[in-house]
């Protein structure tokens, strides 16, 4: 049941996020040839920038004024869908619970043979592959934009610290990015649960709960890290095994509240439904 | 054969207000079964009880043997009174969707209606007017070969002759064993088709009876019937 809910939910999402990637890509492309055409000025890259942007026209003739400009506009609209993508994911990945599941769509939905938890798991796991995809157009935007060469500094410097940090605790940061980015999704799952407890002002009580739940995760959470880097803490050990330390008790909050908001949104969803 | 829905002193508090107050009944399979009452008298509460979208505050209901779930979703076809389809799929589409989910729809028998009414599958279900998307509901609800079909206000949306049609797709459609519960406040339109009725009244059952035997017993049609026990 949980394949054919997924099946669905990624039908249903697809026609947002597919049309929104390829436009991504698309202006990413159209920025490359801009930026780097043999017309431009060529000599600056983003190790090498110009000292100032008088420097963008050493020639000064109208016609590469004109191409700055288009270029530059165009650059504006790429870092427009930079932040656009990020804003778009976040409001579909909203939007796809409140509405499919506690809109008039709700009264599909949950007269369907599935448990509540399968809606939820569903939502999550669907969410969490196009947050995934995102970031890898947005990733691969960049590989179009950016140098080879500026991408291999980076790839070099990332490397380094990967090996300073040493495998277990790399996979570590790995498993606890994909929980804690899991446990966040299901903070907003849960936010929305609370907030359809109540007749009115559903949206703006959600908001409140998110921020409530979030606050008292930050203070906890702190609290943990703090309690836990102490009582471990050691004279003259070097940061790297400090660091890796601490992965241990993010990992644990990681693991306990995606279970605690997975938990709390299935039971609501189950006993608490409150369907307009 | 045991009744398809038994329930048990079932209330629903919402605060201070019983939208369900101790309601106690049974309904047996093959019939046909009016659940009537003025606005608020629970009705809609006591369908949406028996589909698991509310919990019981007290009492008990078993359908089919079991209480309001997974299982029972497998045998209970709902109609809500709302329209509860999504903008983006096509009619086949959403009808792809009810086999996917149901083991009881019947694909072929979905088509065959949506034929009759002139319903084109390739449509949007966003494009469809009110009206249609209620039709399409409907057509998707009677084609499920279910052990209990619960209707929320079928007929509220459409107008008078779409309303004749209706009715006889529901008569046609269910099978012997299958039991039917029809919620409307629009009593003349229904009568004829009712086996039985149950009258609530804010929140409490006060009549539950075979349409003869109301006939019989006041001598009066069940819309004259409701007109005098809600006269307000």
């Amino acid at each position: 049941m949980l394949a054919r809910l997924m099946k669905y939910e990624i039908k249903a999402t697809a026609r947002w996020f597919l049309p929104l990637y390829a436009t991504m890509l698309i202006i990413a492309l159209i920025n490359r040839f801009t930026l780097y055409s043999p017309f431009m000025v060529t000599e600056y890259t983003f190790t090498n920038p110009p000292a100032d942007n008088s420097a963008a026209f050493p020639s000064g003739s109208f016609q590469l004024a004109v191409k700055g400009t288009v270029s530059s506009f165009l650059m504006a609209i790429y870092v427009m869908m930079f932040i656009g993508i990020f804003a778009v994911t976040l409001i579909i990945v909203i939007q796809r619970f409140y509405k499919s599941l506690l809109g008039s769509e709700g009264y599909l939905m949950f007269t369907l043979p599935v448990e509540a938890w399968q809606h939820v798991l569903n939502k999550l796991i669907v969410s969490m592959i196009w947050c995934f995809l995102s970031l890898m157009v947005v990733f691969g935007s960049l590989c179009i934009l950016v140098p080879k060469e500026e991408l291999a500094i980076l790839a070099s410097d990332l490397k380094s610290i990967a090996d300073s940090l040493g495998t277990v605790a790399v996979v570590k940061i790995a498993i606890g990015s994909v929980l804690g980015f899991a446990s966040s999704i299901l903070q907003i799952y849960t936010a929305i649960s609370l907030g359809q407890l109540f007749n009115k002002h559903k949206l703006l009580i959600s908001f409140g709960m998110y921020i409530g739940i979030s606050s008292v995760l930050q203070f906890v959470s702190s609290l943990i890290i703090v309690i836990f880097t102490g009582l471990t803490y050691r004279p003259g050990i070097s940061a790297e095994l400090q660091i890796s330390r601490t992965l241990n008790p993010m990992l644990f909050i990681a693991v306990v509240s995606a279970a605690g908001f997975f938990i709390l949104t299935s039971y609501l969803l189950k006993r608490k439904l409150n369907l307009e | 054969m045991r009744n398809i829905l038994e329930c048990e002193n079932l209330s629903k508090h919402f605060g201070p207000v019983k939208a369900l107050d101790s309601v106690t009944l049974s309904i047996p399979r093959g019939r046909i079964t009016g659940l009537l009452g003025p606005n608020g008298s629970g009705k809609t509460t006591f369908i949406k009880i028996c589909n698991a979208l509310l919990t019981p505050s007290e009492g008990k209901i078993l359908i089919d043997g079991f209480e309001p779930g997974v299982e029972t979703k497998k045998v209970v076809s709902y109609l809500p009174e709302k329209s509860y389809l999504n903008d983006w799929m096509k009619v086949s589409e959403i009808v792809e969707f009810f086999k996917d989910f149901y083991a009881d729809f019947n694909r072929d028998k979905a088509y065959d209606m949506l034929g009759r009414l002139k319903i084109d599958a390739k449509t949007r279900l966003k494009t469809l007017s009110k009206g249609t998307k209620e039709k399409v509901q409907l057509v998707l609800v009677m084609s499920r070969e279910a052990k209990l079909y619960l209707l929320d206000e079928p007929i509220g949306g459409v107008d008078p002759a779409a309303r004749d049609y209706i009715l006889e797709t529901i008569i046609s459609n269910y099978s012997e064993n299958a039991a039917v519960i029809i919620s409307t406040h629009l009593i003349a339109d229904i009568e004829r088709i009712l086996d039985d009725v149950i009258f609530l009244k804010d929140g409490k059952v006060i009549l539950s009876k075979s349409v003869d035997e109301v006939r019989d017993e006041s001598g009066k049609s069940i819309d004259a019937l409701f007109r005098e026990v809600f006269r307000c």
